[in-house]
């Protein structure tokens, strides 16, 4: 297995000699070493890192201050902060630039490998999270289809590439909680989402009202299906997850983000139109 | 819905915001929605559950979200909602929830949170969990951010 490619950014010759003593036997080899935030920009675009460890004390800039240049040539950066300050006006603003992970010296070796671990597995773990519970919403979503509204349906997934989820009128958004946290959209066009709601309340023409609450629900009962499927199967066991109660999103031109997700779109084509459902996990525990 | 469930919101937003280069946390109208929120053009919707089951959006104009954005970066001009620009706000969001909830545990209530989830769009509306939230407005450094909180 090839190994992870670390960028230490640390004016203490110390601690680039402690922080390279932690990773020996690891999976992580140190790349590059910095001793100036300048240096630690330069390195980057040199080395191209898996992972950067920051110190916050650099002789020509602040730490935090690197990390955003380093995170504007690269919004997909991984950096862990790691300085002798660790509280929660760090935590907070590095956070807001998108640092990663925060440890505070003097390093130990174990919690070092730990973090960074973390930190370079959250998208792939967030991709695994996603292919393993995706078909259990894809089988209450089929099944629930011809149980509330009757409809035979053909499904096919795409991977959604970009975070990005464009919408077709009516988008009804759950949240998930617990060991593992998520979102569900279900989407359709406002037209169909009319044709969908009379058949499911078994009337000619829905009222607008009732369509968004019948299609809310029809939403709720999947993802609450598929949500019991899988904490189902780990019974007897700490994990479970939970829904959020649903909103219900109506434009012509929506956008929807989720910096972190990886997510898929299951397009399920019907009858009368086609469907859409967005299922998405973030990594980490 | 009782208005004392907006407190550990607002708490959260006078603690977080500082943190983040924001000077001026200030409360402004409190009212009550009825049926849709009309999104300014930036909504960002956390979900909780636990003991306390509802939805949170911000909502705001890009150009606040842009500005917000801009000193979360500590001063980086930002000129669109970008991905940097779409990450931070995501992430404002994620931590003033996350630290509501940790105020409603304190009042005796668990609660859990969602990842955000950030709608950008011109021209849509929202019904967020119920017909009937509270909304709250927040100057920050004059920039208005509305909170529209729908517990069930």
């Amino acid at each position: 297995m090839d190994k992870v490619r670390i960028l230490v950014v640390d004016d203490s010759p110390f601690s680039q000699k402690m922080i390279e003593k932690a990773l020996l036997n690891s999976n992580y080899e140190v790349c590059g070493f910095a001793g100036t935030g300048n240096e630690g920009i330069e390195k980057y675009r040199a080395c191209k890192p898996d992972v950067v460890t920051m110190d916050l004390t650099l002789p020509d800039m602040d730490g935090l201050a690197c990390c955003r240049e380093i995170l504007v040539i690269d919004p997909h950066a991984k950096i862990v902060v790691l300085s002798a300050m660790k509280d929660d006006v760090i935590i907070n603003s590095g956070t807001a630039i998108g640092v990663r992970g925060f440890l505070q010296k003097p390093i130990k070796a174990g919690k070092l490998l730990t973090t960074l671990n973390v930190v370079v597995n959250e998208d792939k773990q967030a991709e695994d999270y996603q292919q393993e519970l995706l078909q259990y919403f894809i089988r209450a979503f089929k099944t629930n289809l011809v149980d509330m509204v009757g409809l035979e349906s053909e499904t096919t997934v795409t991977a959604n590439t970009g975070m990005k989820f464009m919408c077709h009128g009516l988008a009804i958004i759950i949240g998930i909680t617990g060991t593992r946290q998520g979102r569900i959209i279900l989407d359709l066009s406002s037209t169909l989402a009319a044709e969908v709601s009379a058949k499911i309340l078994d009337v000619p023409t829905a009222a607008e009202d009732d369509i968004l609450n019948s299609i809310a629900e029809f939403a709720n009962i999947i993802a609450g299906n598929g949500v019991s499927e899988i904490n189902n199967l780990f019974k007897g066991t700490e994990f479970e997850i939970r829904i959020t109660p649903p909103s219900v999103f109506i434009g012509k031109s929506l956008v929807i983000i989720n910096p972190k997700m990886s997510s898929s779109t299951v397009h399920a084509q019907t009858e009368i139109g086609e469907l859409y459902m967005n299922v998405g996990f973030v990594g980490g525990e | 819905m009782d208005a004392k469930m907006i407190n550990p919101f607002i708490e959260a937003m006078t603690y977080i915001m500082p943190q983040l280069g924001f000077q001026s946390i200030t409360k402004g109208r409190l009212s009550v929605g009825d049926q849709f929120m009309e999104s300014k053009g930036v909504t960002v919707l956390v979900g909780l559950t636990d003991e306390i089951r509802g939805n949170v959006a911000y909502n705001m104009t890009e150009e606040t979200a842009i500005k917000i954005a801009s000193i979360m970066m500590m001063g980086m001009p930002v000129t669109q909602m970008d991905e940097m620009a779409q990450s931070a706000i995501s992430e404002l969001t994620n931590m003033v929830t996350g630290n509501a909830a940790t105020n409603f545990e304190k009042y005796g209530s668990k609660v859990d949170i969602s990842p955000p989830t950030l709608i950008v769009g011109t021209d849509f509306k929202a019904r967020v969990s119920s017909t009937k939230y509270l909304v709250i407005e927040m100057a920050i450094d004059s920039l208005l951010v509305e909170l529209n909180i729908g517990l069930l």
